[in-house]
């Protein structure tokens, strides 16, 4: 019996092992060793080992100012969208956790939609809904009145805004759809999480509260955020770094956004959208795997961070 | 090209009966062929024809795996545009069957007087656009539709008044030569803009696209459009079937303006391509004499909608008006350059495009540096 204990865990491990090396291991490692070349339309079958050159074009070239642009909206789209998801997960959950509240499945599936529906499909629904032309929710708008409305208050502020109102293809309004659209994307999965961590607050602290006199919002504050964050903090780690990588939402609506001149990049690119544009459409397929392993680097640190805070690796004794 | 796909089989299996050699044909979609192509054929698996399109010569050269046609096929048949669009260094590597180019669409029930001039085709737009309401509705339609900020529909207002997308230099394309700056670029792109604007023409509002335009068209909601033979089946099909709206349509090359010039389209071929590490090149030869015949010809020509490549087949095809418009578009259209850095073009453009269309940037400022960026680009990607 002793004898095999040592090699029976390796076994089970192995068909996992091999599956991942080849599939995940050996491209990853294939796309480390291409940022270090110049393989690219022009190089295809004869590209030869450039070093660091394509890492140097990222940090002092002409690709800076881009990759700086890129990086910042990045972090901005990543944090946005996990802060509003949450927020509205946190704040449904609540309204739904009500024993009182009737028909509360009903609720509950209907606000989980969004993420049952494929993001695949659904994105692609919403690049048809915020067409500026034909797209119902200009339509919409144009109809009720409120796109007028919302140019008159924009007015105010001297900030001029022809109708209609470009959704996808103006500066600033594409990002605001694409964070829109992400966080209805991602708002079911941060409100399941709440309503179960909910779950394991004990109403008798409710209770106590309610005796001494605290209001409502003064009881969320005090007693539920804090419970709530243990078990948030590795969601909004987490989120924070798929969405970091949420390549569906951006490419699919605006493939990167109204276009900004003198750069590769459009408005909304991510580093993940600018990364696949250079490797596919631009055919520079060195600088794309440079782009990368940056992106790696980034997202490892924060997972690397997760695990710590979490201890989700500590050894059971 | 699946809607040849019938007549090919057809056409091999009486190949086959002629000569006994046997043909495999293999279907790809589209948009996979060419990366199927670039992993299949290095490791031998790859076929020993490629039916692909005239873009791609230049990539498949430079990295070897095309090889040239045998000198033993005449080319003597072929029209000037097709030959000089086989050509690459100097060398013919493609065997071109059929052409494609674009032209105009016109809903003749919308627009019943075929417009002279690319100035009464706006003015015509506009007053529709502005007046016209589809019988038994109140709705208006488009008079003008196009996707701007594609730079393959664009071309021809940028070749319009002397634009280009590359130069040649002693016989062959000149990758560091981009005409995507010069005053006759600058000019088609303010058109472009003015087709946007609504201070201008304000034909075409934000967000358009090619699918768009499509819908548009077929759903009877749209006086023109631009696009090519690849659309006619598809509209054929709706106005066989007696549940989709039908369109009464007109295919017409692009007029010219009112001082004569003539907005030239971009003018792609689909032919076969000799595999480099084929093993029956003899056998491959044989089949591409064959296709290349004046029947076989017509019979794909038929099928696609496309127009054929040959004088003598082009000299039968008097019966179809649309293939006829098509031909005497690509007569006025130049070949797209097989040049590998052409790849490097559209992408940039169609963002300098979009700028410049709703107004951000300035035609005469965007155009020359986005071709400065362009040729940085190419350089940086043949280093």
């Amino acid at each position: 019996m002793k004898k095999h204990s040592w090699a029976l865990p390796y076994c089970y491990l192995a068909p996992a092992l091999v599956l991942l090396g080849v599939l995940c291991l050996l491209p990853n490692l294939y796309s480390v060793y291409l940022a270090f070349t110049n393989y690219s339309l022009y190089h295809y079958s004869n590209y030869e080992f450039v070093g660091l050159r394509n890492f140097w074009r990222i940090i002092s070239g002409p690709e800076t100012a881009t990759f700086m642009r890129v990086f910042w909206w990045t972090l901005i789209w990543a944090g946005g969208s996990v802060l509003f998801s949450q927020a509205i997960g946190i704040f449904l959950a609540v309204l739904l956790n009500n024993p009182n509240l009737k028909g509360s499945n009903i609720y509950r599936t209907l606000f989980i939609l969004p993420w049952a529906i494929p993001a695949f499909i659904s994105v692609m629904m919403w690049q048809g809904l915020l067409n500026t032309e034909f797209g119902a929710v200009n339509t919409i708008m144009a109809r009720l009145g409120i796109d007028t409305a919302i140019a008159s208050f924009l007015g105010l502020f001297g900030i001029e805004q022809t109708l209609p109102i470009p959704w996808l293809d103006g500066f600033g309004w594409a990002h605001l759809a694409v964070l829109g659209v992400n966080v209805w994307l991602a708002y079911p999965f941060q409100l399941t999480v709440c309503l179960g961590a909910l779950q394991s607050v004990p109403s008798d602290v409710y209770e106590a509260a309610s005796v001494d006199g605290a209001s409502k919002l003064k009881q969320f504050w005090v007693i539920t955020l804090p419970l709530l964050r243990n078990a948030l903090m590795p969601v909004l780690i987490s989120s924070f770094a798929f969405n970091f990588n949420q390549f569906t939402a951006i490419y699919l609506l605006t493939a990167g956004g109204p276009p900004i001149s003198g750069s590769d990049a459009g408005a909304t690119d991510i580093l993940i959208t600018y990364s696949y544009k250079l490797a596919f459409n631009l055919f520079q397929y060195g600088l794309a795997c440079a782009y990368a392993i940056f992106i790696f680097m980034l997202v490892a640190t924060l997972s690397g961070v997760n695990f710590k805070m979490t201890g989700a690796f500590d050894e059971v004794d | 090209m699946d809607v040849e796909y019938p007549t090919l089989v057809e056409l091999c299996d009486k190949f086959t009966k002629e000569t006994g050699i046997e043909v495999v044909l293999l279907k790809v979609p589209f948009k996979d062929l060419r990366n199927k192509y670039y992993v299949a054929t290095p490791a031998g698996l790859g076929p020993d024809l490629l039916l692909g399109a005239l873009d791609w010569i230049g990539i498949l050269q430079t990295t070897g795996l095309i090889a040239p046609i045998p000198s033993s096929f005449s080319y003597d048949d072929f029209t000037d545009v097709a030959q000089k669009a086989a050509t690459y260094e100097n060398e013919k590597y493609m065997v071109p069957l059929c052409m494609e180019t674009l032209a105009l669409f016109r809903n003749t029930d919308i627009m019943p007087k075929r417009p002279e001039t690319m100035e009464e085709l706006i003015a015509n737009a506009m007053e529709i656009q502005k007046k016209y309401v589809k019988p038994g509705t109140k709705e208006r339609v488009n008079g003008f539709y196009f996707e701007i900020k594609d730079l393959y529909f664009s071309i021809p207002f940028l070749t319009q008044y002397g634009g280009y997308l590359l130069g040649e230099k002693d016989g062959q394309y000149d990758p560091m030569d981009v005409g995507l700056g010069n005053a006759g670029a600058i000019r088609g792109a303010e058109f472009l803009r003015a087709l946007r604007d609504d201070k201008q023409y304000g034909l075409i509002k934000a967000g358009c696209s090619e699918s768009i335009s499509r819908t548009l068209f077929y759903d009877g909601n749209a006086a023109v459009i631009i696009n090519g033979p690849w659309m006619l089946r598809e509209l054929k099909n709706r106005n066989n079937d007696p549940n989709k709206h039908h369109v009464k349509y007109s295919v017409d090359p692009f007029p010219p303006d009112k001082e004569g010039n003539l907005p030239r389209p971009s003018v792609g071929m689909q032919g076969l391509m000799l595999n480099s590490y084929s093993r029956n090149p003899e056998a491959a030869a044989k089949l591409i004499e064959y296709l290349a015949g004046t029947e076989q010809m017509l019979a794909l020509s038929k099928s696609s909608g496309r127009p054929p490549t040959t004088h003598s087949a082009l000299a039968l095809i008097t019966d179809d008006p649309d293939i006829v418009a098509f031909s005497k578009a690509c007569d006025n259209g130049f070949p797209m350059p097989s040049h590998p850095a052409c790849q490097a073009i559209w992408e940039p453009m169609k963002m300098s495009l979009e700028l410049i269309a709703n107004g951000v940037v300035e035609a005469s400022v965007e155009m020359p540096s986005a071709t400065e960026r362009i040729k940085d680009k190419i350089r940086l990607m043949m280093e």
